[in-house]
């Protein structure tokens, strides 16, 4: 036994500091410890963000990662408004609106770079060009709050949401505010047209702004039912404990890709660079997906076993290009027909 | 007499006052502070690829969702008015004239729902009345086993009615000094020539406590109009936007600043009006006819009706403050704030998690140095200027005087609309640093700063620094030997005012803040918009307890109850 | 020692002029007091010689010294001089003594001597042992000396007082007056003295300058513009008097409806308008039977008041065949009652001839 225990802390022992052998020849480590922090723009949830953030200094202790968790579409306006005024804060810029890296590609603005081991993601992770990829991705579902709605009167497609029964029971996120809702609104349209959210907004919906408050908002029963959010925010909330239940709903579930770029200007490269490494590598995708219930482009990520593998989904996937074009167009509609 | 040989061969220099270059400066400054900002604003609103246009006005007021926020805005302000109106009114009539118990605990009371910051109001109200999982709501459904809710606070009354449990108190105030004015004597004469008790309210005590009930009419309706917290938390979710809230999603990307600037002229020129018509009804019936100071005033006997009259300031109270308070501070300590708070749901993991997020941090210290920061500049400008009018040192000084206060009449919002277009470009590039946040502040406190420093220098006599003069010391030692010791606890709760409005402010700073100059109230904001409670009830007690803290202290330093002090400050 | 000399003085707030070309010049040694209605613009004046404030014309010197004109103004603290004001300005956040030090400090006084010169000055006010208490604990009249100690100790070439005694009850007044005059007696520093208050004037001058829209209209010691009074402004001003319009009709006499009195003046024109001032004290009540003594104006007439005023009655008298009422003071207890006939004897040359407006 003793021995046993023995080989397995040798082992062990053995991998960190190869580990440690490998770093320390990494000659960006050093470049990176000099500039001493990356600052990260990010739209995963802040719980989420900051998770990885301690991880990364855990593991390359000296560099520090400043985290900045807002929307994506505030993210994106505050970079523009940043580089307006001459300002080059952010690094790495992450968030759930592929759109986004459209618009920054075209405008010059990020950097090309392959993060290690990007090979074995999935086609729809990768930028041909090499500017950004997917860090992860989420669906967008139904839930309820099971306290309230009896699993047999739960709506199951998107069109059950519109029965008048949900009236005053609903919850929706902000496409104004979040690239996964921008993401699942376009898709949707695709789906059912506009004339599916006119009669979503007859249901008279509680607005909120992140994708990851819907979740907040079921849980405390203050709606019962949401009808968009990522499904790794209700996995999250179901696994504290919380009375919420997730439906995949028959007509397709939007996917969503949020893509992660180094910028051109970045003030502290290195650090960016291993940061960048560090959260496609395969120990942190699958960190985010034991412990956020996110899917990974990484095919090796095993995932819980009460979530959907992917390729059980039918997934509604978004173009990139559209997405950036009608961005104005899906905020402008959202607000018509919802009011704020 | 250490001069004496120079007496004799006057020079020109003698003539001039060496202090002037101090007073211009300060006056420099303030002209640089209030009409840099404007301008731009203006200008902006007007701006088009060639030349000027009204294109922007046009598309502003004929655009229906923007309409739309307008008239919201009207209701929201009108109602909060009449119900601030409604609940400050009886309020300061019972404190002031009648022999109403606790007296002096209820006017604690009302100042510490006067100092809450409206969005930390409005957020815990947000846990008290949600209509489904709304603390107050849940205990009702409990109660009765009905399943419609008692009161769904994300609705426009909703709206009103958070926006007026915070705001009555500029009614309450103005109302109350005045009550404290009026001599019994005016009444007595009025029952000795045969009039009733209530013919002696209708025909005597109300007319003369007239002016004061509309102008803090007016108070409350500014400060509604220029709310943006408030109506970001319960508006939005409702799916309504304001004016303010509007203005914000200006800056949405791509940002519209034209729009915003143009959409902001409209609510500048209503706060304005409403400011004048405010002067015009102080300034004709002069309140100095209201009464002497050694008047006496007679306490009225509430009899039966005592104990109904309190339970009635409790209510209100409760509203404003007890009920929010708990809830922030159970949300503090629970993992679940709607959940019951047991030992299992007792826990600190708000409090780690907050203060070790990165950003929250960072909030922390930049609100701190920002307030300080603030407060020391904003007290000294303030005082500078206040001396300088008081003491008519410069030509315009009644220009300064009417700069000095005119912030009040400029929302948070359109300030940091103007600050952002005035400080975004050259020369003045100052977005991304804390100095547009502290631009902004220092600002928006002038009005109070000024005020505030206005009554401690008109306390000082002129003559007490000219007998200085006369003596031999310069204008300088004379500021430092005799004006300043005696200004010393003026200044000090300038000083505190200042600082107390610059940690909780919310409606500039949410506009003005980049990643780098976040402060609490943007944090907290940020918070809202993830559905992080706990953590924002972790971070509103902080506030809390910092604005406590500060008047306590000030309280303290002075020996007296300041709170009262800034009624004569407007609208802050 | 050096007196003061304002030339052609103006100040203007706004369109209004304060001070409107005044022209004051004070001997060394010497108290004028500035006395006027209020808005006469005597404030103004001391404030301007104090340097205060600047003035829009003329000048005012200090022995052969310009310390004001429209382009040059020293300020207060170089002109080596002290002022006693109205609130008395005593700083409240420092001790009796220390006020009293304060202007020792520039005078380059060390620090024994200081403390030597402003007990000896507190003895002087009276104040012997109050060195280490606050304004605040102090009565009124306390304050006043030691504002009055703060003001001498300096030694100041000019001493300007701005209604130092306004605040005073009336006993503590009277007594202060006597006070000051007694310690401008014993200090001879030349002084300023404004006051609205024509009796503390009288008593605590040298001279009097009465001010009137911001001029001189008259200086002249105390005596000389109570008796010789040049218009009819000085004359109402400084003391009770009946004025009576007139037309002139011989060299010395005057007429008024059927009333002619004989005057103090010679070779007045006759059919020229004038004014008569008589002081009420200087005229006579007798018995209406009494017989004329040659030379006097007597004037019959009939008592429509008379009221009671302790150390003396002050009669309304209505001449016969006129409108004429006039002042009469007369000794208690009172000799004629209402109704009654009197005869009104004045002497000609209590008839003071003012020029008529």
């Amino acid at each position: 036994m003793t021995h046993r225990w023995l080989a397995i802390a040798l082992m062990l022992l053995a991998l960190v500091s190869s580990a440690e052998v490998a770093a320390a020849q990494d000659p960006r480590l050093e470049a990176a410890k000099r500039e001493g922090k990356v600052v990260w723009y990010t739209s995963l949830a802040l719980s989420s963000s900051e998770k990885v953030a301690k991880l990364f200094e855990t593991a390359y202790p000296g560099v520090k990662v400043e985290v900045h968790r807002t929307g994506s579409q505030r993210i994106l306006q505050r970079m523009m408004q940043e580089l307006s005024s001459n300002i080059k804060n952010v690094d790495v810029v992450h968030t759930s609106d592929a759109g986004h890296y459209v618009l920054l590609k075209e405008k010059k603005l990020l950097m090309q770079y392959t993060p290690a081991g990007i090979e074995a993601f999935g086609a729809g992770f990768k930028d041909r060009d090499g500017y950004h990829f997917g860090l992860r991705a989420t669906v967008n579902v139904i839930a309820y709050n099971t306290k309230v709605v009896p699993a047999a009167e739960a709506p199951r497609t998107w069109k059950d949401l519109l029965d008048p029964k949900w009236r005053g029971k609903l919850v929706t996120a902000h496409p104004g505010y979040s690239g996964v809702i921008a993401t699942h609104v376009l898709a949707l349209v695709h789906l059912h047209g506009w004339d599916y959210f006119k009669a979503l907004a007859q249901n008279k919906p509680m607005l909120v702004q992140s994708a990851v408050d819907p979740s907040g908002v079921v849980a405390s029963g203050e709606r019962p039912v949401a009808v968009d959010g990522g499904d790794y925010t209700f996995y999250q909330a179901k696994k504290k404990g919380n009375p919420v239940e997730i439906v995949y709903p028959k007509e397709g579930v939007p996917l969503v890709v949020s893509p992660s770029a180094i910028t051109s200007f970045a003030p502290h490269p290195n650090a960016a660079k291993l940061f960048t490494d560090f959260i496609f590598s395969r120990d942190v995708q699958q960190v985010l997906a034991d412990t956020e219930g996110l899917y990974s482009g990484n095919p090796q990520v095993k995932y819980p076993s009460d979530k959907p593998r992917l390729s059980d989904l039918k997934l509604l996937p978004v173009d990139a290009e559209e997405l950036e074009k009608r961005n104005e167009e899906i905020k402008t509609r959202f607000v018509e027909f919802f009011g704020a | 007499m250490a001069d004496a040989a120079s007496l004799g061969r006057p020079r020109r220099w003698d003539g001039l006052d060496r202090a002037a270059p101090v007073w211009l400066l300060a006056a420099a400054a303030l002209v640089l502070l209030i009409l840099l900002p404007l301008g731009w604003l203006a200008y902006m609103s007007v701006r088009a690829e060639h030349g000027v246009t009204l294109a922007h006005y046009a598309r502003v007021l004929s655009d229906p969702p923007l309409q739309k926020a307008l008239w919201n805005t009207v209701v929201l302000a009108a109602w909060s008015g009449v119900v601030s109106l409604a609940i400050g009114a009886p309020l300061a009539w019972l404190t002031a004239r009648t022999d109403l118990p606790w007296r002096r605990t209820i006017q604690h009371l009302i100042m510490a729902s006067f100092v809450t910051p409206p969005f930390l109001g409005a957020f815990a109200w947000v846990m008290l009345a949600g209509p489904n999982a709304g603390y107050l709501n849940r205990l009702y459904r409990g109660l009765t086993g009905a399943d419609d809710p008692l009161f769904n606070i994300f609705t426009m009354p909703g709206l009103i009615f958070v926006v007026a449990i915070y705001t009555f108190p500029y009614v309450y105030i103005m109302i109350a000094n005045t009550l404290g004015l009026i001599a019994s004597d005016l009444e007595d004469a009025a029952a000795i020539h045969g009039a009733g008790r209530f013919q002696v309210a209708w025909t005597i005590t109300l007319p003369m406590v007239l002016p004061a009930i509309l102008s803090g009419f007016i108070l409350a309706v500014l400060q509604a109009l220029a709310l943006f917290g408030s109506p970001a938390i319960l508006a939005l979710p409702a799916g309504f936007h304001t004016v303010t809230t509007q203005l914000w999603a200006f800056f949405q990307y791509p940002p519209r600043v034209e729009m915003a600037a143009a959409f902001s002229i409209p609510l500048l020129l209503a706060t304005a009006l409403l400011l004048l018509a405010q002067k015009r009804l102080l300034g004709r019936r002069g309140y100095a006819a209201v009464g002497g100071k050694g008047a006496q005033r007679r306490v009225i006997r509430l009899g039966r009706w005592r104990l109904p009259a309190l339970l009635a300031c409790l209510v209100v109270l409760a509203c404003a403050v007890f009920l929010p308070y708990g809830i922030l501070l159970k949300a503090a300590f629970s993992r679940a704030w709607a959940q019951p708070l047991t030992l299992d749901n007792f826990s600190l993991e708000n409090w780690s998690f907050t203060f070790l997020h990165s950003a929250t941090q960072s909030a922390i210290v930049n609100t701190i140095e920002l307030g300080v920061l603030t407060a020391c500049v904003g007290a000294g400008l303030a005082t500078v200027l206040a001396y300088v009018t008081n003491r008519r040192l410069v030509l315009g000084h009644q220009v300064l005087a009417f700069l000095a206060v005119a912030p009040v009449v400029i929302p948070g919002v359109v300030l940091a609309v103007a600050l952002f277009v005035a400080y975004t470009r050259p020369p003045f590039l100052l977005y991304g640093t804390l100095w547009i946040l502290f631009l902004a502040y220092l600002t928006k406190e002038m009005p109070v700063g000024y005020s505030q420093s206005d009554a401690t220098l008109r306390g000082i006599h002129p003559e007490l620094e000219e007998a200085g003069r006369i003596l031999g010391a310069g204008r300088f030692r004379v500021l430092r030997e005799i004006t300043a010791p005696l200004a010393k606890s003026g200044i000090i709760a300038t000083w505190c005012f200042v600082f107390i409005g610059v940690i909780r402010e919310l409606s500039a700073s949410i506009i003005l803040f980049s990643p780098n100059t976040k402060v609490m109230s943007v944090v907290i904001f940020d918070l809202k918009e993830e559905g992080q409670f706990g953590a924002i009830a972790v971070l509103g007690v902080f506030m809390l307890v910092m604005t406590f803290v500060t008047v306590a202290l000030m309280q303290t330093l002075l020996g007296r109850d300041v709170m009262g002090a800034r009624s004569s400050s407007g609208a802050g | 020692m050096s007196g003061v000399r304002i030339t052609g003085l103006i100040k203007r707030y706004g369109d209004v002029g304060a001070v409107a070309g005044l022209d004051l010049a004070v001997r060394p040694g010497e108290l004028v007091a500035l006395l006027g209605p209020s808005g006469c613009g005597k404030t103004t004046t001391l404030r301007l010689v104090a340097g205060f404030i600047a003035p829009d014309g003329g000048e005012i010197r200090v022995g052969d010294r310009v310390l004001s004109s429209p382009t040059m103004v020293i300020p207060p603290e170089r002109r080596r001089m002290a002022m006693i004001f109205q609130s008395y300005a005593l700083w409240p956040h420092m001790t009796v003594a220390q006020n009293v030090a304060y202007g020792l400090r520039f005078a380059g006084v060390p620090r024994p001597e200081r403390e030597r010169r402003v007990e000896a000055m507190l003895e002087v006010v009276q104040l012997g042992g109050y060195g280490a208490r606050y304004p605040g604990e102090l009565s009124g009249g306390q304050q006043q000396r030691v504002a009055v100690a703060r003001a001498l100790v300096v030694e100041p070439e000019i001493l300007l007082l701005d209604e130092p005694l306004s605040n005073l009850d009336a006993s503590l007044r009277e007594e202060m007056r006597f006070e000051i005059r007694r310690l401008h007696e014993q200090f001879g520093i030349t002084t300023l003295y404004v006051t609205h208050d024509q009796a503390e004037a009288m008593v605590i001058s040298d001279r009097v300058a009465v001010l009137r829209d911001g001029r001189v209209v008259q200086v002249g010691a105390p005596q000389e513009l109570f008796e010789r009074p040049q218009t009819r402004f000085v004359a109402e001003f400084i003391g009770k008097t009946n004025l009576i319009d007139a037309v002139a009709d011989g060299p010395a006499t005057v007429a008024r409806d059927g009333l002619r009195l004989r005057v103090a003046a010679d070779g007045l024109t006759p059919r020229t308008p004038a004014v008569v001032s008589i002081r009420p004290h200087q005229i006579a009540l007798g018995p209406a039977s009494a017989s004329a003594t040659t030379g006097l104006n007597v004037l019959a007439g009939s008592v429509i008041r008379a009221s009671y005023l302790g150390d003396t009655v002050d009669y309304q008298v209505r001449l016969d065949g006129s409108d004429v009422v006039l002042r009469v003071t007369g000794p208690t207890p009172a000799r004629v009652q209402p109704g009654e006939s009197v005869a009104v004897t004045v002497p000609p040359e209590a008839c003071v001839l003012l020029p008529a407006d």
